[in-house]
């Protein structure tokens, strides 16, 4: 692991970012700060619009930040070209947003190989490791149901379990639960908890609720673009 | 392959693309196939106009034709009889000639029947052997070929008027050339009377002395006189007719325009299903799909399109084609020929055209980002 990080520096490592949008007059993110370390369960919390999942899609590199430093895994996302890219997203990275997650014409099991498309592993393999991931998420049962027929719990789990499709070291989530009752969003809260106590995986989730919020490692408050300095920010 | 049931490929995703629209995706194909359908039709009605002069050429085992020169149709030829049989015989490579005259004319309620006059004695007519009855002897018999026989219900012993005259059936013959078989066969000196051509023929057939240079053949020839020109094949046919030119460049014009509509057609297509992916293609680039991988799904998706597209307009090309030679008219002059090429243009074509249309809605969809894509929630 530390042959990937540069001098005990943390797994996701920001300095100054900045994000503006229509011509500066939307600032998304305005000098923001943070370190991740790795096999971290974050939560990011703050108010609607204090761009929370600006900064997620700047660490899992489908946008860039104008200014500031983002180093993740001890490679600068910046110096990235365009088909390292795309590689540290299907590889790296493991993404889950609230909502639409799913192509809605293809089935659980097809769904969760998606992202293995782009790292040449068997066919048979795919279905094999699909199988597995949707074991793990408690859907192997529903594997041939289409995204319509599943409820918006079990489509989140689908969601996770294709984040999780090619091993990512980093799991990234944008409100998971944002779209389910409170028991449903508990569930998957647990379920996302679990996996990364077992996969050694680094986990930042974005919330609203405060209760999720608090069962993880250390939570993140932004406001403004900007994360809110914490005294303590590595107490467990 | 059972074990990789469930397997996600980038062809079955594809797949399921298209069948998620099935309406528009069956449309799609019928309008590409459209074009495929007036290639197919018209290159396999050219090619078999094409074989039938290569054979009209060689008939009775002759090895060149000899036409007045700088006419636009072979029917304008009009060459004096004695003088050009004497040229010809005078060159050395020359065995025989057989002088034929043509005419179209409406005979027995079919508006465009060929008429031409051969002389009995001359190699064509002596060396062939009726399917029934007998070659002409005298000036008032007549054959038919097989085609017209059976068009106009005669057979040999019937009688038939032609522009006023009448004729006994001698025979009826049946030569590899369509619009032979649907033509009648007269005494030459009885048809230039007929059609008050005295002394004067269309072309002459010439067998060529074994082995006798054909192009050496053709170069003496026409140098004897410069009113005069040698065809070998349907490849210099146009130094008698333009209509072979002609066919061919309308049957490009037609594939061309066939290609654009087709490109029109599926790139209209493929346009409003990379739009209406816009947050799929953005959620696929989201989770680590190159640009290339986005690209390709659409050209493959495309492809699909354009092969689907040629199946279907193959058979009914094919089938049109096929019509030509049902009906009454067209059944007297065409015989189209299935062979492979045009077939494999028309693939060639349907998948250049699809991937065509397709380029402008895949670069689209590399310009997706993922960002834009999914914030419409
Ligand atoms: N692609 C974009 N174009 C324009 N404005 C954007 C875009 N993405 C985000 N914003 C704006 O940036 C700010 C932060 O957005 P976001 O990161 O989505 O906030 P959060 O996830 O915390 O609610 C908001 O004001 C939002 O409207
Ligand atoms: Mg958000």
């Amino acid at each position: 692991m530390s042959d990937q990080q540069t001098n005990g520096q943390a797994l996701i490592h920001a300095r100054g970012l900045v994000k503006h949008y229509e011509d500066g007059r939307v600032v998304a993110l305005d000098g923001l700060d943070l370190d991740i370390a790795a096999g971290e369960f974050v939560a990011i919390c703050g108010p609607s619009g204090c761009g929370k999942s600006t900064l997620l899609h700047m660490i899992s590199g489908i946008d860039r930040p104008d200014r500031g430093q983002l180093m993740v895994a001890g490679r600068d996302l910046a110096t990235m070209s365009g088909g390292e890219t795309d590689h540290y997203r299907a590889t790296v990275i493991g993404l889950v947003f609230q909502l639409h997650n799913l192509l809605v014409n293809l089935t659980a099991l097809e769904n969760v190989q998606v992202p293995m498309l782009t790292t040449g592993i068997r066919p048979r393999e795919r279905v094999e490791r699909a199988r597995d991931l949707l074991d793990r998420v408690g859907l192997l049962h529903r594997e041939n149901a289409l995204p319509p027929t599943l409820s918006g719990g079990e489509r989140q789990r689908v969601a996770i379990a294709r984040a999780l499709a090619n091993d990512p070291r980093i799991l990234l989530a944008d409100e998971p639960t944002g779209a389910l009752d409170s028991k449903n969003g508990e569930r998957l809260f647990e379920l996302l908890v679990e996996l990364q106590r077992n996969a050694d995986m680094t986990l930042v989730i974005v919330t609203h609720d405060q209760h999720l919020a608090d069962q993880a490692q250390r939570v993140v408050h932004m406001l403004d673009g900007r994360a809110i300095p914490e005294p303590d920010a590595t107490t467990r | 392959m059972l074990t990789n049931a469930g397997a996600l490929t980038l062809l079955g995703m594809t797949r399921r693309n298209l069948f998620r629209q099935r309406v528009r995706t069956l449309l799609t194909v019928m309008g590409v196939s459209l074009g495929v359908v007036a290639i197919v039709a018209f290159h396999t009605l050219m090619r078999g106009v094409w074989e039938s002069v290569e054979i009209a050429i060689s008939t009775g085992g002759a090895d060149l034709m000899v036409f007045k020169s700088g006419v636009a149709a072979d029917l304008f030829s009009i060459l004096d009889e004695q003088k050009t049989r004497d040229l010809l015989e005078a060159d050395e490579h020359v065995a025989e000639t057989s002088a034929c005259l043509f005419h179209i004319l409406p005979i027995a309620g079919q508006p465009f029947t060929l008429l031409f006059g051969l002389h009995a004695d001359e190699f064509v007519v002596r060396d062939s052997i009726p399917v029934s009855g007998r070659r002409i002897e005298g000036p008032d018999e007549i054959m038919l070929g097989v085609i017209a026989a059976k068009l106009m219900e005669k057979k040999a012993g019937d009688t038939l008027i032609i522009a006023g005259q009448t004729f006994t059936v001698a025979g009826v013959f049946e030569t590899e050339v369509v619009f032979y078989n649907g033509g009648i066969l007269m005494d030459l000196e009885r048809m230039q009377q007929l059609i008050d051509r005295q002394g004067l023929v269309t072309a002459f057939l010439v067998k060529l002395k074994e082995g006798a240079d054909r192009d050496a053949a053709v170069v003496s020839i026409e140098e004897r006189d410069p009113d005069v020109v040698a065809v070998t094949g349907a490849a210099d046919y146009n130094k008698v007719d333009r209509g072979l030119d002609m066919g061919n460049d309308m049957v490009w014009l037609v594939s061309i325009m066939a290609i654009l509509i087709g490109s029109i057609i599926v790139m209209n297509t493929m346009w409003m299903s990379v739009f209406e992916r816009t947050r799929e293609i953005g959620l696929l680039r989201a989770v680590g799909w190159s640009s290339y991988r986005v690209t390709a799904m659409v050209l493959i998706e495309a492809t699909f399109v354009g092969i689907m597209a040629c199946i279907v307009g193959s058979i009914l090309g094919a089938g049109l084609a096929e019509l030509t030679t049902v009906l009454p008219v067209s059944q007297q002059f065409n015989s189209p020929v299935y062979d492979l090429p045009p077939f494999l243009l028309a693939l060639a074509v349907a998948v250049t055209l699809s991937l065509l249309g397709a380029a402008l809605p895949a670069w689209r969809a590399t310009r997706i980002s993922p960002v834009e894509a999914l914030r419409y929630e």
